[in-house]
């Protein structure tokens, strides 16, 4: 498992079509948004939540379609496969990797974001802890839809079909979490049902992932 | 029921007088009930004429519902078995589910316009309904994306059964934001009575008709192809 | 190959027993039985298309035949293929982003095997580019890294799409040479090649797939 997590972190760390390209994305959304909007910080505070989680599922939906594209049309996933790796190690280590290479930088891009967008300090923090618990169930279905298309190409509309209706709970709850943090405190009802979610979404992706990938062989 | 039904000849024969019965009982049923319906039915106090758009509205949200389930069964069928006439059905019942969500979509919004004032609120119901119409859709698209359809029936009935355990957590979930910025806007005692009854038998009828029907073409598409089917080749071994 | 290199492998029996195989409306093959045992090489020919994969894949237990049983057996006993094999596919199953050294290392330690990777580095010849990322390798040295993975995977049986493909006289004779000690020391092999004149193996039995015309 840690050899494996370690290949998956070298591997995304030396692509850095994944992992720059939706910490650029992030940015460059944020900034041509806050532009539209007329750039007046009083107006833009109330909508940095909703607009950073749609640049965060978005920025990373767009990384999803080619997670696993590598390794199956390498044949590298069928060598690990007959190595005696099953597929739930692969999914998760697939996943951890993810939340670091991906999730980690967004967490150093955001308080960058909040100045731009005037937020205060309590906001910034609801945000990332909204970020780091709703995160996982992003990469949770991210992945699962990833590899549903890893044989394809053009997928990313496939990719964002698949994923965004699952996720649609997980952007309310995030939302709500933030909008209450001032008042219940860290570890509010909305973030509570957010980390339930991840919870649900990672136990049902894994195995769904690792069968997915498995029906590659017939 | 379901192992009886695997076998494709069975099915066959099971269509053969299953299909006229469904069509029949269509039919009857939704003759009955538009009668009964827009005719025999008497008028809302407060709505007028358009409370009879609940006659179509409801059992199409239902059904909305019920197919998903069909779905979901089927689909664990498939992947556990692995038959394929279980395919066949999800992918029937997946694009009928698709249009009664869309129908029910619809005559809730002229059922909005004439209630509300608008034709669109985001009000929970609606809401969680739009979501299950995006993953009918979902669904649909990875059949038709997936260039092997072997492990086209694979994916598919994964992301069915992993639906199906988001479904809930949808609608808990948008029930949830919605009572947040507007009260519950459901005024209307719709009253379950007969002529309701009527449409949703109808609505099951067609279903089952559809449904049935479209197994039935996929099955004769199957065996034709195996029809065509040509050995390619010879093996033969010794030594050298 | 170094004799430090080679494992010495238990009986062991791969069995086709009826294997049927249906692509699209083309019956690859029909009612196909084999059986491979320790030290021999069965060499499958035929043209491209004819299904010479198809077989590989089902033996190496990584696709499902239409019909038929596959057994896989170790000192008598059903055993996961995945304890058996080593496949060389078409694709090599390399890391684009890793050097010659990181692919080697990765899978010595997938496979847990402790012996130094230089050795086996050496015995492919690709010791001057163990600094060389894989994508940039020649597609003979690209083969010569995946046969390094069938030795230091000492799985007992070798299942080879295509080996000698791209490969220089040099690396045509490595391959010879590494088959010959996998079976002297009990491994078997199952090759396929659409080359019908140049024999794999010295004491082959070949399985010909010819087109019905």
């Amino acid at each position: 498992m840690n050899t494996l997590l370690w290949r998956d972190l070298r591997l995304a760390l030396r692509n850095p079509r994944g992992w720059v390209m939706s910490v650029i994305f992030f940015v460059l959304f944020l900034s041509v948004m806050a532009i539209a909007l007329g750039g007046n910080t009083t107006k833009l505070r109330p909508l940095a939540p909703p607009l950073i989680w749609m640049a965060l599922l978005f920025g990373q939906l767009l990384t999803f379609p080619t997670i696993f594209q590598r390794d199956i049309v390498d044949g590298t996933y069928e060598q690990l496969h007959l190595s005696g790796i099953s597929g739930l190690s692969i999914t998760t280590s697939k996943m951890i990797s993810c939340f670091v290479v991906s999730i980690c930088p967004l967490l150093l891009a955001i308080p960058a974001l909040g100045i731009g967008y005037g937020l205060d300090k309590t906001t910034l923090a609801a945000i990332l802890l909204s970020v780091i618990l709703g995160g996982p169930a992003i990469i949770a279905y991210g992945i699962f839809s990833g590899s549903i298309v890893a044989k394809e190409g053009n997928a990313g509309f496939l990719v964002i079909l698949i994923a965004l209706p699952f996720l649609v709970p997980v952007l309310i709850f995030a939302l709500g979490g933030i909008a209450s943090y001032r008042e219940n405190g860290l570890w509010n009802l909305e973030f509570q049902a957010l980390s339930g979610i991840s919870l649900i979404a990672i136990a049902a992706a894994i195995p769904a992932t690792a069968a997915t990938l498995s029906s590659y062989q017939d | 029921m379901i192992n009886y039904l695997a076998n494709p000849q069975r099915f066959l024969r099971f269509a053969k007088w299953a299909i006229p019965t469904f069509m029949s009982a269509f039919i009857v049923s939704l003759l009955l009930g538009l009668w009964q319906a827009l005719i025999v039915s008497p008028e809302d106090v407060k709505h007028g004429h358009a409370v009879r758009i609940m006659y179509v509205h409801v059992p199409a949200a239902m059904m909305s519902m019920g197919a998903y389930i069909a779905l979901f069964m089927a689909s664990f069928v498939s992947f556990v078995w692995r038959h394929s006439l279980a395919d066949y059905g999800a992918r029937a019942f997946a694009r009928l589910g698709a249009v009664f969500t869309a129908l029910c979509l619809i005559t809730g919004s002229i059922w909005g316009k004439t209630g509300w004032g608008t034709w669109w609120e985001w009000d929970g119901r609606m809401t969680s309904v739009l979501v299950l119409l995006f993953i009918y859709i979902a669904y649909l698209f990875i059949w038709e994306f997936t260039t092997n359809k072997k492990q086209a029936a694979r994916f598919a009935a994964i992301f069915a059964m992993i639906g199906l355990i988001n479904i809930p957590i949808i609608k808990y979930s948008v029930d949830w934001w919605n009572s947040l910025h507007q009260p519950a806007t459901r005024d209307l005692d719709t009253s379950m009575g007969l002529p309701f009854y009527l449409m949703l038998i109808a609505y099951m009828a067609l279903f089952a008709w559809l449904s049935t029907y479209q197994v039935r073409t996929d099955i004769m598409r199957a065996r034709k192809n195996r029809e065509n089917r040509k050995k390619t080749a010879t093996a033969s071994i010794k030594d050298i | 190959m170094p004799t430090h290199l080679t494992h010495q492998h238990h009986t062991h029996k791969l069995t086709f027993d009826q294997v049927s195989c249906i692509k699209g409306d083309a019956i690859l093959f029909d009612k196909l039985s084999f059986e491979l045992h320790s030290g021999q090489i069965l060499w499958i020919q035929g043209d491209n298309g004819i299904g010479k994969t198809s077989i590989l894949r089902i033996a190496a237990g990584l696709s499902q035949p239409n019909e038929g049983n596959i057994a896989w057996q170790e000192e008598e006993a059903q055993v996961n293929p995945r304890h058996l094999i080593a496949y060389q596919g078409h694709n090599n199953g390399l890391h684009h982003d890793f050097t010659v050294k990181e692919e080697a290392a990765l899978w010595a330690e997938l496979y847990d095997n402790a012996v130094p990777i230089e050795n086996y580095i050496q015995a492919v010849g690709l010791q001057e580019k163990t600094a060389v990322k894989t994508a940039a390798l020649s597609a003979g040295q690209k083969r010569r890294l995946a046969l390094l993975r069938l030795m230091i995977s000492e799985r007992p049986l070798w299942i080879m799409d295509e080996p000698k493909a791209s490969m220089d006289q040099s690396g045509q004779s490595l391959i010879t040479s590494l088959m010959d000690s996998h079976l002297a020391a009990g491994g078997s092999i199952l090759a396929a090649t659409h080359d019908q004149t140049t024999p794999l193996g010295r004491h082959a039995r070949r399985l010909t797939l010819e087109t019905i015309q």
